[in-house]
């Protein structure tokens, strides 16, 4: 079963991952990994360090097969199979150019196969591709960054490769050329109709590139998604917390299934099956949290919101955007801040400026709000 | 914040002062210890006998001489086969080390640091027994003879194996385990992978081994001088000018021509060097051998075939000094180690040597290493650096004997205040000092260099002296590489010949001079004895200092324990 929404790509699975792990010795690197990815899909690995993607990477590159579980490309079974019989092409993470040979000779390396002059053209559309072709003769040392990049990805392309594996590929260079070459990934993988997987640990680069996204933790497929899914609806807290920022409110749930933060019981809020020691945690992006004039002493719902009575306790321009830093008006609750962005262009909060202490009411509505328990949606 | 932690301390003045207070010792050492006896040997080759400048007229007395000639010739040609075997064996067995799983790596890699231990003449003396006129072995040459070529050039492969091991392990041990994986990944096969990525990223390690062999081969004759036969060669034509004849104006020239190839190797090995090569970028992974049973097998069966040979050597020379009288009276004992029955001199040149080898290694470390530290650290005196560094690359093109000869007509002048020194361990300690300079500065200026930059700089900002930042941060970080130094410096000092043969008195005969001169004297199994006491003090030194600073070296090591991430 594939989560999240697909319903744009009904094409064929192209790989297809079951219950694949990795054990080294007694240290689990990766465990119980699912996944099917569809022909023409950009798929992403995103995941801290440490998270197994990198394991699962080279698993499905051939590279080090997995302990357990099974790959299947193209309705071939190739677990076993090592990477130069797979139908595979790799960009490593620093790209692993041959120093010693010439741009041409680096894209032309996996094309023995080819007569001479089919060499050379695939080697004249590859460095069109990339634009790059002034550089053919030239050494990757002689190349910038983002130049070298750009060969590693028409190294990998060039025998027509059924799958693209990315690791990490533009985590080595600067802020601005990583965005340039971002966009150019996905226009080229496009173009090319190439499935894809990628591994990051870039949340933002995950965000604009993938179809879909695989989120690992500890070696534990955390969610696979679209990246709105992802955003959106977290299905775990670790989900919620590492794509985007949020607010966390920690809550206490009473023996009859009803929800308190602080001292304050919270209506229209439950449990479905209400254990204790389950940790409720109640989630809501900053951007979703409203703020007004109105006055307030306690919770309430209202127009479909759940209103908190709060204060002013920092605020930051961003010029497009303004970022206030909120406590909430109970001394149980001292410890915990919120976090709400404003559109800076709607005018400062009613009108009035944010001065620390200047009281407000905190509008979260209803259906932004994301209940955790034991850390996964509930 | 107390006012006294902002106090800058002795800034500006302490930081030239120190520079200059310790550039002037390295600075002084080099240009007396090496310069000015070179200086010295090719004054004394533009002039006569009775000290008339004669231009280039003993040059060309020399080269209308054709037997000597030959010499040039047969010493070119021996040192490119030697250097040619010796590349291809020590590539073969690093590899091996380094790039197959085959078992035994640690002990093969031990085995191969053994010529080490002894001084060139110890390969001489075993293969005379191996397959001299009475050698177990005399038949395994099919009828030609040990004494010539092939003698020497077995000798010489034997003595400079470890030195070409060292530069291709090294070479053959950087590797990016990701090039092979992109290769593997582009369908490369192994020997595709091996011409395209293993090759061109040794390749300026073997043209330095080759050139470092041919240059030791060329320049060195203690193997030659027992085992070379009637065949002229160059090094051997200094030892017979000078000590033979005493021709020290035909010597000189001899010296200047032995210079030249070696000179011009060392500029080819700097040229490759400068060269942009295959650096390895900071995110490259380290390449682990993969187990193959097959290459396994082979190169098992290869590097043990070639240990057993480097085994053998100074087995038999322990054998040989252990047996009465080879071939008719096989009783073992100690017999040959009573020195006094063959030299005189015997247990005290192996004293002299002990000492030597002793001082040698502390006032080297001592005058190197600050020498190494200016010129990477330095930021005074620019000039002065370019200098030191200039001078201390010199030893690697000047064989032993020619700078031996250089000191000969160094302190020959009446009017040199350091005459004095003549005969003395003192100058057999400077002498040994700056021969064996370039590869502890080297290797120092590595290490140094490694360092970020930043750390001197934090220090700098920190206001805090570079000395205290030499001492506290810079010191423990390179201080493995310090007490290698230290130990190269030893194993040298016990084994050399070339440079103090000129320059001993009989009172300050070295042990590895009494092989030489016991061999000389065709008293060969006592010669062969007190090699074998060289090579085992070598040993024992070389373990003993291992385990004198193991916790030296785990002390200062621990920075480098890490956190698990």
């Amino acid at each position: 079963m594939i989560p999240g929404s697909i319903a744009a790509n009904t094409a064929p699975a192209h790989l297809v991952l079951s219950g694949v792990g990795h054990r080294f010795g007694s240290f689990t690197a990766l465990a119980g990994v699912d996944l099917t990815v569809r022909r023409g899909e950009f798929v992403t690995l995103l995941g801290p360090s440490g998270s197994g993607k990198t394991t699962l990477l080279r698993a499905i590159a051939g590279l080090a097969p997995p302990t357990e579980g099974s790959i299947r490309q193209d309705g071939a079974d190739v677990t076993a199979v090592p990477v130069e019989r797979r139908d595979v092409g790799i960009v490593f993470q620093s790209y692993a150019l041959f120093p010693t040979l010439s741009v041409a000779d680096n894209i032309t390396y996996g094309l023995r196969a080819l007569s001479r002059a089919a060499r050379r053209d695939r080697l004249d559309a590859m460095l069109t591709l990339i634009g790059l072709t002034a550089h053919a003769g030239k050494y990757p040392g002689q190349l910038s960054g983002g130049q070298q990049q750009r060969v590693a990805l028409a190294r990998a392309l060039a025998p027509g490769p059924g799958l693209l594996l990315l690791d990490e590929p533009l985590s080595a260079l600067d802020a601005e050329v990583r965005r340039d070459l971002r966009g150019e990934l996905r226009r080229l993988q496009r173009q090319l109709g190439i499935t894809t997987l990628m591994v990051t640990h870039d949340q933002e680069e995950a965000l604009t590139l993938s179809d879909r996204i695989m989120v690992l933790s500890q070696g534990k497929v955390e969610q696979v998604g679209s990246p709105v899914d992802l955003y959106d609806r977290p299905a775990s807290l670790f989900v919620a917390g590492f794509i985007g920022a949020m607010n966390r409110l920690p809550l206490t749930s009473a023996p009859d299934g009803s929800l308190l933060l602080g001292p304050w019981p919270l209506p229209g809020l439950e449990l479905g099956n209400n254990q204790p020691g389950q940790a409720p945690v109640l989630c809501l992006r900053p951007e979703w949290l409203g703020l007004d004039d109105a006055a307030l002493d306690r919770p309430q719902i209202d127009d479909g919101h759940l209103c908190l009575p709060g204060r002013v306790t920092d605020s930051e321009y961003r010029g497009a955007q303004i970022m206030v830093q909120l406590a909430l008006d109970a001394p149980e609750l001292a410890g915990l801040s919120l976090t709400s962005l404003q559109p800076a262009w709607a005018g400062a909060v009613a009108g009035g400026d944010l001065a620390p202490g200047r009281r407000l009411r905190l509008r979260l509505p209803l259906g932004r709000l994301r209940l955790f328990a034991d850390g996964v949606a509930a | 914040m107390p006012q006294a932690l902002y106090r800058p301390r002795l800034a500006g003045l302490t930081r030239a002062t120190i520079s200059l207070l310790a550039i002037t010792p390295s600075l002084l050492f080099l240009l007396l210890a090496l310069a000015l006896p070179l200086a010295a040997l090719l004054s004394q080759a533009l002039h006569d006998r009775a000290g008339h400048f004669v231009g280039l007229a003993n040059l060309r007395d020399y080269l209308a001489n054709p037997s000597l000639l030959a010499a040039l010739g047969n010493s070119l040609i021996l040192s490119l086969v030697s250097a040619g075997i010796t590349v291809t064996l020590a590539f073969l067995y690093a590899y091996g080390l380094t790039r197959t799983r085959m078992p035994g790596r640690g002990l093969f890699a031990l085995i191969a640091q053994l010529p080490l231990l002894a001084p060139s003449l110890l390969p001489g003396i075993a293969l005379i027994y191996l397959f001299g006129n009475q050698g177990i072995l005399k038949g395994a040459l099919g009828g030609h003879s040990i004494y010539g070529p092939i003698g020497i050039v077995l000798g010489e492969v034997f003595w400079t194996f470890p030195h070409a091991l060292l530069i291709l392990t090294a070479a053959l041990s950087l590797a990016d385990a990701r090039l092979y994986e992109a290769a593997r990944a582009l369908k490369a096969g192994p020997w595709r992978r091996f011409a395209t990525i293993t090759l061109p990223s040794v390749r300026p390690g073997l043209i330095s081994a080759f050139v470092a062999v041919f240059a030791m081969v060329i320049t060195d004759f203690g193997v030659p001088k027992v085992i070379g036969g009637q065949m002229p060669l160059l090094s051997t034509d200094i030892y017979r000018q000078v000590i033979g004849q005493q021709n020290f104006q035909r010597g000189a020239v001899v010296a200047l021509l032995l210079l030249l190839p070696a000179l011009l190797a060392f500029l080819i090995d700097r040229a490759m060097a400068a060269r942009p090569g295959a650096a390895l970028g900071g995110k490259a992974v380290a390449l682990v051998a993969e187990r193959n049973r097959a290459v396994d097998t082979v190169f098992l069966i290869f590097c043990a075939a070639v240990a057993g040979c480097l085994l053998l050597i100074p087995v038999t020379a322990l054998f040989a000094s252990l047996v009465r009288l080879w071939p008719y009276d096989l009783t073992l004992d100690l017999w040959h180690y009573q020195f006094d029955m063959a030299d005189s001199s015997g247990w005290e040149a192996y004293g002299n040597s002990v000492k030597l080898a002793a001082f040698t290694a502390l006032c080297g470390t001592l005058v190197i290493f600050p020498g190494a530290w200016l010129v990477v650290k330095g930021r005074a005196a620019a000039a002065m650096r370019q200098g030191i560094h200039a001078l201390a690359l010199l030893p690697l093109a000047v064989p032993g004997l020619v700078l031996g000869l250089g000191y000969v007509f160094f302190l020959a002048d009446p009017d040199n205040p350091l005459r004095m020194l003549q005969g003395t361990l003192a100058l057999l300690v400077i002498c040994t000092i700056a021969h064996y300079y370039s590869v502890p500065h080297l290797s120092a200026m590595t290490a140094l260099r490694r360092l970020d930059p930043e750390l001197e700089e934090a220090g700098r900002a920190l206001k805090v002296s570079p000395a205290v930042t030499l001492r506290r941060v810079t010191l423990p970080l390179t201080l493995p590489v310090v007490l290698d130094m230290a130990s190269y410096l030893f194993l040298s000092a016990l084994t050399t010949v070339s440079a103090v043969v000129f320059l001993y008195d009989p009172d300050t005969s070295l042990a590895a001079l009494a092989v030489l001169a016991m061999d000389d004297a065709g008293d060969t199994a006592p010669a062969a004895a007190m090699a074998m006491l060289i090579f085992a003090t070598g040993a024992v030194a070389r373990i003993g200092w291992a385990l004198a600073t193991a916790g030296l070296r785990r002390r200062t090591a621990r920075w480098q324990t890490r956190k698990d991430g």
